[in-house]
């Protein structure tokens, strides 16, 4: 896989997370899927800026949840996790 | 999965239509492929000479085209175009007049033209012009309010314009099978199939390529720019291939091949930088089909161009359309069998209170590798039984075109069966 991280990633209480607000698409689905490879567990916590429905069949082929938290504004933030965790 | 997802669902709401919608216009793109081949059997005598004229053949080609092509097109637009254009079509009375419509228009048009039956034919006209008028409606309207992915909006515009001027080709066509004022029908014809396949149906296949390819390969977008000269390439080569055509300039039509040509190569680059920097390692047999359809795309373009200097014999004209439907339909049913699986997984994640069924569970490889042997045995006899001619071979080919539409339609039913059984499971 050749995607560069481009979104900013950093590691919180909660989670890790990412902000993809901004990004053209598919870039969003590239930057979230190529962290969720790198990640050995724990949840992802997603900052977009709206909700990423063509995300949600490649999650749950990977095997992770989703739900949505409130955001700030216009931010649709999610939380992401593993089945087995 | 998805606690709370329902408070949230307007906003995705407005960009998702119910499964039920796409999967209607799917559903009858699957049908009509299955009565496509199975007319085409019937005709199969008549496919190596055929000139145009009414009879099994042109039922045939219109049940592909418009049944197939047009009917999975409006399907995936509408599904798709708003992510493109992230506005969304709340208009369901009217796509549901649009999906009437169609089937009618098209189940009339393809029965008439099998009898040679002029009324019923300008029935089917009437209503496939009422539902082109509707389909048109929503989408131009769509692309006014876009304005994200420029290339693809681009396509769009380009396409719609496309639409009207083979439905504009497509009822003279029609008014002329019964008054004859058309000084050259065949020319009226070749232009009419140019329009239509080069001209919308190409053109929106390009531009979604851009969306969907890297959707499913989980890749970068290609540039705008060349996107944009591929698309300016394919737009040049096709007016100059229609007015060559039209007016009888056989050089004009080959340049416009020949400028066709360099559009796809630019395109088919694209298509290879996008898959060369993918994330997904294995593609699946979609994309083997996706492969196969672009191949026969440059391949079009070279039996058209070598038709219009007269470089090969009276089977040349059979061969570009059947090399040129080639890519269309192998491209949509690529498309078709990814997309169909992987809708019903993302709407089943707002459905379920539960883990939703994966795009690999809703996916029946079986059928998909019977179809994928069928539609290669189905072209490679066509090919050969036009080009030598022996006639048992395009029968052969049609019955492998046949077997091949059944396995898919399995895979569809399977696919709908498989989603219906996930919404129905209790709840862990």
């Amino acid at each position: 896989m050749t995607v560069q991280p481009s979104a900013p990633r950093w590691q919180a209480d909660d989670g890790y997370h990412i902000d993809v607000r901004g990004l053209p698409a598919p870039q969003p689905m590239l930057q979230i899927l190529a962290l969720l490879e790198t990640i050995p567990a724990g949840a992802v916590i997603v900052h977009h800026d709206r909700e990423p429905i063509y995300l949600y069949p490649e999650l749950t082929e990977r095997g992770w949840n989703h739900e949505l938290l409130p955001g700030a504004g216009d931010e649709v933030r999610l939380r992401l996790w593993r089945n087995d965790v | 999965m998805a606690l709370g997802a329902t408070s949230f669902l307007g906003s995705a709401a407005e960009r998702l239509l119910p499964l039920s919608v796409p999967f209607r216009f799917f559903g009858a793109a699957v049908l009509f492929h299955v009565a496509a081949w199975a007319t085409l059997v019937a005709g199969a005598g008549e496919l190596a000479t055929f000139r145009g004229g009414g009879g099994a053949v042109l039922a045939a080609i219109h049940l592909m085209t418009l049944g197939v092509f047009v009917m999975t097109a409006v399907g995936a637009s509408l599904q798709l175009l708003p992510v493109a254009t992230l506005q969304g079509f709340a208009a369901p009375a009217r796509i549901n007049a649009i999906w009437w419509l169609l089937n009618a228009g098209t189940i009339c048009l393809a029965m008439g033209m099998y009898l040679r039956w002029h009324e019923i034919m300008a029935v089917g006209g009437a209503l496939l012009t009422f539902a082109i008028g509707l389909y048109l409606w929503l989408l131009v309207g769509n692309l006014r309010r876009g304005g994200a992915m420029m290339a693809v909006v681009a396509h769009g515009w380009l396409a719609a314009g496309a639409l009207i001027g083979l439905l504009v080709l497509g009822l003279v066509l029609i008014i002329n099978t019964e008054h004859g004022f058309l000084a050259n029908s065949q020319r009226a014809a070749v232009s009419h199939m140019l329009v239509a396949a080069y001209g919308f149906m190409g053109l929106l296949a390009m531009g979604f390529s851009y969306v969907l390819v890297p959707m499913f390969a989980l890749a970068p977008m290609p540039s705008d720019k060349w996107a944009l000269a591929a698309m300016f390439c394919a737009c040049t080569g096709l007016a100059l291939g229609f007015a060559g055509t039209w007016f009888a300039q056989d050089a004009w039509a080959a340049l416009g091949g020949g400028i066709g040509l360099i559009g796809a190569a630019i395109y088919l680059s694209l298509m290879a930088i996008i898959l060369k920097q993918r994330m997904r390692r294995k593609l699946g047999p979609a994309f083997d089909l996706m492969r196969l359809s672009w191949a026969l795309l440059p391949l079009s373009l070279l039996a058209g161009t070598a038709w219009a200097l007269n470089l090969l014999p009276d089977w040349g004209a059979v061969i570009f359309g059947l090399w040129l439907f080639g890519w269309i339909l192998g491209f949509l049913l690529a498309i078709l069998q990814r997309i169909v699986p992987f809708l019903a997984s993302m709407h089943a994640a707002f459905a379920v209170k539960r883990r939703p069924p994966t795009v690999t569970a809703l996916t029946a490889r079986g059928p998909l590798a019977a179809h994928l042997y069928c539609h290669c045995a189905a072209l490679v006899s066509l090919s050969a039984g036009i080009i030598w001619p022996i006639p048992f071979l395009v029968t052969l080919g049609a019955v492998a075109g046949l077997l091949g539409a059944a396995s898919f339609a399995w895979f569809f039913l399977l696919a709908v069966l498989r989603y219906r059984t996930a919404l129905r499971a209790p709840s862990a």
